[in-house]
């Protein structure tokens, strides 16, 4: 029993720690990272609550198994005043006699387990426990299970009174036109099970219901064709994502570590996160445009229904105000995210679940003990070397050993692998080691146990002591092993360079090749710098482990502000650094790498030298010129910064006309940051708007600052250059949006109140019924929308517009505004129908007998024949926030429509939609 | 009886139409000979909710669903007029036969066959006493 409580608290803590750290960062990635990724993220946490798999060490159990021993009276079972007080010493000396058995212990990572040993402890426990009829231990397990279940059962049961009591408001939607839009809308989406649609004047938002027989409940069905249609999709998506599911998910987590307040703090992010990804994905599905449109949908849906409200059985259009306002920006600020986005998010995914599986569970003792370090870190070194207790029998366990380390050790070479035996170990204790061809390796044979040192290259053999020594020392200092051992090693190392030194006059074949080693090193922002006489090249290292295993050569430089920084470089240069001039070209060039990319942005600190080139001369024109010719681009950029301006402005030029973006994006942002900088931004700019090179105007755009920025977005707006607007997308700061100011405005939330209570409580509902419909029965476990992601007409269109875009005036006006030739030629009209009439150049759409106010907007499609313009004419709500826009309201339309087509020459074609509906009009002459 | 909805009677009829019991595929091919060319899931929907009212149970065939009704035609044609008779005429038969007369909806051909028909059911012969 007791081990379980030590578990649940293990998990709950690990859990603890990923939602805190989850939500101290969210301010760093909330608007970066997909919403999708911020949903479903948090899986990983439910993961580490809800699964007790753990590497057999990790940070939390080791934290429960600290607190045992500091307390032991705490966690074990500790007796009621009657029984006697044994058992915990029992228990820590169990954990103690258990190490020493630690058997053959493999090279690399220890296997993740589950609790093998739960059981053992179990056993001791339930020993202990017959001894002692009640112990504090179980009350307290008592306690938790009960109240988890109980409040399991509640929610249940509140889950099917809510049903109830919506199942019995319902009515089944009749109108066939809106049932058929409903099933077009399905089979769009790939769905393949069929959904029922009611109305319900007592929800106060559109929900999906049911898990089995799903169910869509609109409030109210007198929606316009666009909200209807917006609304039904934004449920629709969440059913195919089984949204539901993760909610119960997430409301079973909390039932269960119902002690936890974190634990709700993640269930209301998670929610919040739900309706935002679910937003998401409804914008990826319809074209851009409709954006404000769907923004409207959910303020109209804000607007109507009745007070009631369940968070945790339904899924709902909105649940807050505030999340309104958060999803309405969403909406307007999404863009597509980049590659780099992509590998961010994956990298800290990785994190993630790489610090669950750290963060880990209590495990209980019993069969392999470590010591505390993760033996991934070093996979050459297997902890298996540093085991603590195990060596108690040996007597070198004096730290401070000045003395000659007492082994008996005995040299072997096989090839380029150097086996030592130590202590009478022979072959048959040898591990199978295997080595890269040309690389050398050591391998300290044991009888227990083997520790490894390696892969150096042959020229690196000479100075094996130094390598060896520096790797101990690390290990000496994070304890990994004694100084003993290190000069043990050491020792050996010794005898063994001595004895290559002599054999390598003798070894003519074996001549490893210049090859840089096979690494998984991973680099990150590299940069070149002028430091007089050398170009150097810097970057920052994504793989610090690895600069201790391989052969690379640190130095602690200081920099001006005495603050030091490790610096790392490549073994080829070692030679070099050994010069005091190049040193402090490093240096220099180091400290200027900091200012540059803070280290902090990229996780870690370690800088790499991985050039240094003597260029010597200062003649940069010259040096310039070379690196032009060879296209080499780090290095242009190095030298690019020393040129005089003159200079500067010619290679821009250059790199401008034969557009050569990536030089030209690295350059200008090389040049001095004052005027000089934001003039040439600004006149590049100009000139890629006119003629027409996005990509250099995508780059000039990220240089701008926010005034620029605004006046460029006027301009796109007016020039109608739709594919240079998409790239104002990328600005997160970027507030001029004004159709959102009424958003601020709406006050009327208070139906949004806390379900709470609810005391029917009737008869489990019955779930058979579905079994009949086989139609039903394939659930695809999350459908997929993958079939949607056909490149979308705004893709096409991004693609073939390089003209100049086409200007389209279109606005309202009364009957009373235009001329009389107008008004004798609107008079001759028949009602209901659409006119166009044509007069002095200028279009006039007119409709007499609109049942309700309208929006209008035009929207665009360019194909190869000629522009194809549509004006759409839509039905608005006359509660609806979009009336405050039009002046007066009208039940006719008219408005006056000209057209500038970028291409004189071509044409285009006039279409009305009215609704979504293309209407045909008549044309006439005025 | 509960009430359906127009589109429902359409269902059923294809279903009574087909022998009192219809496979889904037939149910559609019956729907679009109609014209009536409705999504699957509308389809789906009306049926479900059919056998919800309880006019309708279903089971599965191997890996088709067979619809059968359980109200057939004349059922609901009687209980229908029986609500209706309620609702429109208080139960008053008279009334309705009187309506029908003087809207010409039952003409003096028809009037004769329910004469006949009337007397064989009761065995009267209208006398003239």
């Amino acid at each position: 029993m007791n081990e379980i409580i030590k578990l649940m608290l293990s998990l709950s803590l690990s859990g603890t720690a990923l939602i805190i750290l989850l939500l101290l960062f969210r301010p760093l990635y909330r608007k970066r990272l997909s919403r999708k990724w911020q949903y479903y993220i948090w899986l990983v946490v439910i993961w580490r609550l809800l699964l007790p798999i753990t590497p057999q060490t990790s940070l939390t159990g080791n934290l429960i198994l600290t607190a045992e021993q500091i307390l032991p009276g705490i966690t074990t079972s500790a007796p009621l005043p009657q029984g006697a007080g044994s058992s915990s010493p029992e228990n820590i000396s169990n954990v103690k006699s258990d190490s020493g058995q630690s058997g053959r212990i493999q090279n690399g990572q220890q296997p993740a387990e589950l609790l093998p040993d739960a059981d053992t402890a179990a056993m001791a426990d339930a020993e202990n426990a017959i001894d002692r009829p009640v112990s504090a231990g179980t009350l307290v397990f008592a306690l938790w299970l009960i109240t988890a279940l109980l409040l399991l059962m509640r929610k249940i049961t509140i889950y099917q009174s809510f049903r109830k009591y919506i199942d019995a408001g319902c009515s089944p939607l009749n109108d066939m036109q809106l049932l058929e839009c409903f099933g077009r809308i399905i089979e769009e989406n790939h769905i393949k099970s069929s959904l029922d649609l009611y109305t319900n004047s007592l929800v106060s938002s559109p929900l999906l219901i049911g898990l089995f027989r799903p169910r869509i409940i609109l409030p109210d069905a007198d929606l316009s064709e666009r909200d209807f249609y917006y609304t039904v999709l934004h449920e629709l998506v969440h059913y195919s994502r089984r949204d539901m599911l993760y909610k119960w998910l997430m409301q079973f987590t909390l039932c269960v570590h119902w002690f936890n307040p974190f634990v709700y703090l993640m269930k209301n992010e998670v929610n919040q996160l739900c309706e935002l990804s679910c937003d998401e994905r409804v914008i990826e599905l319809i074209p851009e445009n409709a954006r404000i449109s769907y923004g409207d949908t959910l303020l109209n849906a804000a607007a109507v229904g009745g007070s009631y409200k369940d968070t945790l059985a339904s899924v709902t259009l909105h649940e807050s105000k505030e999340l309104l306002k958060r999803r309405l920006d969403a909406i307007m600020n999404h863009k597509k995210f980049t590659k780099t986005i992509q590998f961010i998010t994956l990298f800290v995914t990785g994190i993630l679940v790489g610090g669950a599986i750290v963060l880990g569970a209590y495990a209980a003792p019993g069969s392999h003990s470590d010591s505390s370090a993760d033996s991934s870190a070093q996979p050459d070194i297997p902890a298996g070397a540093v085991t603590d207790q195990a060596k108690s029998t040996h007597s070198n366990s004096n730290v401070y050993a000045d003395a000659v380390p007492l082994h008996d050790y005995r040299i072997e070479r096989e090839d380029t692998i150097y086996y030592i035996y130590v202590d009478g170990a022979d072959e048959t204790d040898r591990p199978l080691s295997k080595v890269t061809n040309g690389f050398y390796k050591l391998v300290f044979v044991y009888e227990d146990r083997y520790s490894t040192f390696g892969s150096f290259r042959e020229k690196d053999m000479s100075g094996l002591v130094r390598h060896i020594g520096e790797q101990c020392r690390t290990m000496v200092g994070n304890g990994t092993i004694t100084q003993a051992d290190a000069d043990f090693y050491l020792l050996a190392a010794g005898d063994i360079q001595d004895t290559f030194l002599t054999e390598e006059e003798f070894s003519e074949n074996e001549v490893p090749e210049e090859e840089v080693p096979e690494t998984d090193h991973h680099f990150s922002v590299q940069c070149f710098f002028y430091q007089h006489p050398y170009l150097i090249g810097l970057c920052y290292s994504n793989s610090p482990d690895r600069l201790q295993t391989d052969a690379y050569s640190r130095t602690q430089i200081v920099l001006s502000d005495e603050s030091t920084v490790q610096v790392y470089s490549a073994p080829e240069y070692i030679p070099l650094l050994e010069d005091p001039e190049t040193q402090n070209a490093v240096t220099a060039a180091s400290s200027r790498m900091l200012v540059r990319v803070d280290p902090e942005s990229v996780y870690t600190a370690s800088i790499i030298v991985t050039d240094i080139e003597y260029v010597g001369n200062d003649n940069f024109p010259a040096l310039a010129e070379k690196y032009w010719e060879t296209q080499k681009l780090p290095q242009f950029s190095a030298i690019f910064r020393e040129l005089d301006s003159q200079t500067q402005t010619q290679y821009l030029e250059q790199m401008f006309a034969e557009r050569n973006v990536s030089f030209f994006a690295c350059c200008i942002g090389e040049l001095e940051d004052n005027g000089i900088q934001e003039e040439a931004v600004e006149r590049y700019a100009l000139k890629a708007y006119q003629e027409n090179v996005i990509s250099f105007f995508a780059v000039l755009i990220g240089m701008m600052d926010a005034e620029s920025k605004v006046k460029w977005l006027e301009k796109c707006r007016e020039d109608n250059a739709a594919n240079y607007l998409h790239l104002f997308g990328d600005s997160a700061d970027f507030e001029d949006f004004d159709s959102f100011d009424k958003f601020d405005d709406f006050d009327d939330f208070d139906k949004f109140d806390k379900f709470d209570d609810f005391d029917n409580f009737d008869d489990f509902e019955d779930f058979d019924d579905f079994n009949k419909f086989d139609d039903f029965d394939n659930f695809d476990i999350f459908d997929d929308f993958n079939d949607f992601d056909n490149p979308d007409n705004r893709d096409a269109y991004n693609k073939n517009s390089i003209s100049k875009p086409t200007v389209v005036d279109l606005n309202r006006v009364t009957q009373t505004e235009v001329s009389d030739k107008i008004r004798n030629a609107l008079s001759a009209c028949e009602d209901g129908k659409w006119y166009v009439i044509e007069s002095d150049g200028c279009q006039y759409i007119y409709y007499n007998g609109l049942p309700h106010t309208y929006a209008y907007e035009p929207q665009f499609t360019d194909s190869a024949k000629g522009s194809l313009i549509t004006v759409s004419i839509v039905d608005i709500k006359s509660d609806s926030p979009h009336l405050q826009r039009i002046e007066a309201a009208n039940h006719y339309v008219l408005l006056t429509f000209s057209c500038t087509p970028a291409d004189p020459d071509a044409e285009y074609e006039l279409t009305i939609q009215y609704n979504h509906i293309p209407v045909t009009y008549t044309r006439s002459q005025a | 009886m509960q009430q359906i909805s127009d589109y429902e009677l359409e269902l059923m009829k294809t279903i009574w139409g087909n022998g009192g019991s219809a496979l889904y595929a037939e149910i559609v091919t019956a729907l679009s000979a109609k014209g009536l060319n409705w999504t699957k899931n509308t389809i789906i929907t009306l049926l479900s909710r059919l056998i919800d009212k309880g006019l309708l149970k279903t089971n599965k065939i191997g890996h088709r669903n067979r619809y059968t009704a359980i109200v057939s035609a004349d059922e609901y044609q009687s209980s229908q007029t029986e609500t209706f008779l309620d609702k429109i005429y208080e139960g008053n038969a008279r009334d309705l036969v009187a309506t029908l007369i003087q809207k010409d909806l039952l003409s003096a051909s028809d009037y004769d066959d329910l004469k006949k028909y009337w007397q064989a059911v009761t065995g009267d012969t209208p006398s003239d006493t």
